[in-house]
């Protein structure tokens, strides 16, 4: 079979309209705008409307995405959606994205990869291109945090961190590659120090009364662990990649990394001998939208012409599981 | 014992912690004396551990109360 290239045709992304600044989120949660910034660097986050869902704001950014690659809707043949914060249960978000979007019967396919669920599609999809399966692909990742983080009830620890949002991107089959190298992880050993466990399937009901008392619709996260994996393994992975592509990280001309806590993105900058202009953050006003987040980045730093075409970009994501990877892309 | 550059750690304490360098000594204490948090101890710890090129178990940081804490956590011999 011969291989084909697949390319970035375009990115969109779709931010609710409210805004959560410091101020407000502190005064509920009893800590100071200062106390926030100081242990994550966000000084706001957008926070999805009562009504909004998770696939709705996904369909929202996939019109963009499409727009911008400058296909119509019904181009797309494929769409991998991921998310820790769907609709529902099951079906999972693909098929409520795929109704909103009023498309053909094309396949979608839902990825719960949490945070680093972005390379996991991304990479899945540049896979069908490359194998022939299919010619137009959107990847896509949204996020609707804020309805379960019940703030105030919620550690503040965590309330802190989240904000929603999607963005997406449009790959097709391209001239030259695109996905230069990358590595994906899983070490499940991880899996208690961040999540939301809402119920235990092992149990006769597997959700019960006590749960909610139990506060497990909560998400709970031991950060200090959190914190020292994603250092560790962000860094790692950064080398890795670009040994595995054969370039030295000094070639590569942006990092864009999950956006969980801006200390963590300046550590693993500062232990990677980056300057600030090569590592991008916009967690400070978008807070952590686990599977958006990358793309979202990706849009934003393209809007600020920091992400441009031809550039060696290596996008680099760590979160709950711990999953973990990197890409880099020749954009 | 690992060769360890105190100063280079008083340094990085003072920078993440934002104090200046006089104010850090072995004995300063992270909270009480320095007014840190769990997370610029885990910070700290991330970033001299990338400087020095060592690695303190996730076991130990908790148990980090002052500045010559860190510097006895690098000095500990460690199997590769």
């Amino acid at each position: 079979m011969e291989t084909k290239h697949s390319r970035i045709a375009g990115i969109g992304s779709y931010l609710p309209e409210r805004v959560v600044t410091n101020a407000e989120l502190g005064a509920t949660l009893g800590v100071s705008e200062e106390w926030i910034v100081d242990r994550c660097g966000i000084r706001e986050r957008r926070f999805a409307a009562d009504g909004e869902g998770t696939s709705m704001i996904a369909a929202k950014a996939v019109r963009v995405a499409a727009a911008d690659a400058g296909w119509n809707l019904a181009d797309i043949d494929f769409i991998i959606f991921a998310t820790l914060s769907p609709d529902h249960f099951f079906p999972g978000s693909g098929v409520y994205l795929q109704n909103d979007l009023s498309l053909a019967h094309i396949p979608v396919m839902d990825v719960r990869n949490q945070c680093s669920g972005f390379l996991y599609s991304l990479l899945t999809a540049h896979a069908f291109i490359a194998s022939g399966l299919y010619r137009r692909i959107i990847v896509v990742g949204a996020e609707i945090h804020s309805h379960c983080l019940n703030v105030p009830e919620t550690n503040k620890e965590i309330a802190i961190l989240f904000g929603d949002g999607a963005a997406a991107v449009a790959l097709e089959i391209g001239n030259e590659p695109t996905v230069i190298a990358s590595t994906l992880h899983v070490d499940g050993s991880g899996a208690d120090y961040l999540k939301l466990e809402l119920f235990d399937q092992k149990r006769r009901p597997w959700v019960q009364i006590e749960d909610i008392q139990n506060r497990r619709h909560i998400p709970v996260m031991d950060g200090m662990r959190v914190f020292l994996r994603a250092v560790s393994e962000m860094t790692a992975t950064a080398l890795a990649v670009t040994e595995k592509a054969g370039i030295p990280l000094s070639e590569v001309d942006l990092v864009i990394p999950h956006q969980a806590n801006l200390r963590i993105n300046e550590t693993v900058r500062r232990r990677l001998g980056l300057p600030p202009e090569k590592f991008f953050n916009n967690i400070q006003t978008r807070g952590n939208t686990t599977a958006a987040s990358i793309p979202l980045a990706m849009a934003e730093a393209q809007q600020q012409g920091l992400l441009r075409r031809g550039q060696l970009v290596l996008l680099l994501a760590f979160g709950s599981g711990f999953t973990w990877g990197g890409i880099l892309i020749r954009y | 014992m690992n060769s360890i550059n105190e100063e280079r750690v008083f340094e990085l304490v003072a920078e993440v912690l934002h104090r200046t360098r006089s104010e850090i000594t072995t004995q300063s204490r992270f909270i009480e004396d320095l007014e840190a948090n769990s997370l610029d101890v885990v910070e700290l710890a991330c970033l001299i551990e990338g400087e020095f090129d060592l690695y303190i178990p996730e076991s130990e940081i908790p148990s980090i109360r002052t500045v010559g804490d860190v510097i006895h956590a690098l000095r500990k011999p460690r199997k590769n």
